[in-house]
């Protein structure tokens, strides 16, 4: 009854009284239903980061920002100590009390010339020394970031190393492994970024993609 | 209990059409349902009722012929929710139709460790099956009478001719894809294949027997 080649399709390859007796048994509506509402969670939980995902994704962000903000502030030296540890007497004092690292800030906001003046102003002998180790590549911008150091050098706080939120062009040659990627996306939480490759992929892709509903119906 | 064949209006868009037609479904293009496997994957539940039409009914009778029908309920729930829940770590290495018998072979074999028993009740319920709309009445009849006495004979088979039997007649599995699902070799499944044809055939007086014992 089976052809060599095991591939059925030929008029006598299967058992003819089963044809003939054309069993049409299908599962219970119940049954379906309850399949189908599973598959459809199942598929809303890849869609959509489930709260573990988010907690997870705010606690690496609150992290790298509280590293940031150690990295870039200065040492406790004992000058340093003792200038915070004095009453303040007016205002005069008060502004040379102004950290290194705050001073550094508060320069942030203003342009590189106008900012050395303010500094020289605020503590003429400390905003220097400061100011050259705030422009000092930070460890976040040590691996090798190059905007990171241009960044720092300018004064401003370096930004996150962001993660890869696209496939590759590589990847992005077969339909497959990039679903793949996609998919990947979505556990990662990249929601934005999964949509905007599902898009390209079906503009890339739009007979692969449809050919399966056609051949379903 | 209900005759499943009487259930009809729970029709899944997209099921082959099976009424009328001279072959049980047949499914094609296991790349397309690799497809829609990974389109599911990556969130879309629609990719997942397409195969799941496709799919419904030859998965429903390869349990139906192999079991109780309350069992048979369950096991092919439980295959589809495994399928589901695994459908994550899923690869088109492998067709898919291979993939889904592999997943239902292992829950019918669970199910015969629990149940621990020899002859199986196919679940048939005595309740006369329904013509086709437009169907002579002799035909529907001859059709019944068919059904009713190659039921019996299928579920008379040992189970792994029984097992290999559906699988040939309700997927589009190769041999070598049909030796994979149930762990045996090319050879065991035809050996397997030509025994339980050979049976059928003498369990409705078929007069073609002689010829395939020959062959």
């Amino acid at each position: 009854m089976n052809g060599e080649n095991g591939r059925p399709g030929a008029p006598d390859d299967r058992f003819p009284p089963y044809r003939q007796a054309r069993f049409d048994e299908v599962p219970p509506p119940h049954v379906d239903r309850a399949i189908l509402q599973e598959a459809e969670r199942a598929a809303g939980r890849r869609r959509w980061p489930r709260p573990a995902h988010l907690a997870w994704a705010a606690a690496v962000v609150l992290s790298v920002a509280l590293v940031l903000e150690i990295g870039v502030r200065p040492p406790a030296t004992p000058e340093r100590a003792r200038m915070l540890s004095e009453p303040a007497t007016d205002l005069d004092d008060a502004a040379r009390r102004v950290t290194p690292a705050r001073a550094s800030r508060e320069a942030a906001e203003q342009d590189g010339s106008a900012r050395r003046e303010t500094l020289d102003r605020a503590a003429p002998d400390q905003a220097a020394p400061a100011l050259e180790r705030f422009a000092a590549p930070v460890p976040g911008a040590a691996r090798g970031s190059s905007r990171a150091a241009e960044a720092a050098s300018d004064g401003a706080l370096p930004p996150a190393v962001a993660p890869a939120t696209r496939c590759s062009d590589e990847i992005r040659a077969d339909a497959a492994a990039w679903l793949d990627c996609i998919a990947e996306l979505r556990r990662a939480g990249e929601e934005s970024a999964a949509d905007a490759e599902l898009e390209a992929l079906r503009r890339r892709y739009p007979a692969a993609l449809e050919s399966g509903n056609d051949a379903a119906r | 209990m209900r005759n499943p064949t009487l259930e009809r209006p729970g029709k899944i868009d997209g099921e082959p059409r099976t009424a009328g037609a001279a072959a049980p479904a047949r499914i094609d293009g296991g790349a397309d349902d690799a497809r829609l496997m990974l389109r599911f994957k990556a969130g879309d539940a629609q990719a997942f009722h397409d195969l799941y039409a496709r799919h419904r009914g030859p998965l429903y009778r390869y349990f139906l012929r192999q079991a109780p029908r309350d069992a048979a309920d369950d096991l092919y729930q439980e295959t589809w929710l495994k399928v589901i829940r695994g459908a994550v770590g899923y690869s088109a290495a492998a067709p898919f139709s291979a993939y889904l018998y592999r997943i239902a072979h292992n829950v019918l074999v669970d199910h015969y460790r629990r149940a621990a028993r020899g002859a199986l009740d196919t679940g048939d319920d005595g309740l006369p099956d329904l013509p086709a709309p437009n169907e002579p009445l002799d035909a529907a009849f001859d059709r019944a009478s068919l059904k009713e006495r190659l039921s019996a004979a299928i579920a008379a088979l040992p189970p792994p001719q029984r097992e290999a039997f559906l699988l040939r007649e309700e997927t589009d599995l190769t041999l070598d894809e049909i030796a994979a699902v149930v762990g045996a070799t090319r050879e065991t499944v035809k050996s397997r294949l030509r025994y339980a044809v050979q049976r059928l055939r003498r369990a409705l007086g078929d007069a073609d027997e002689p010829q395939e014992r020959r062959a």
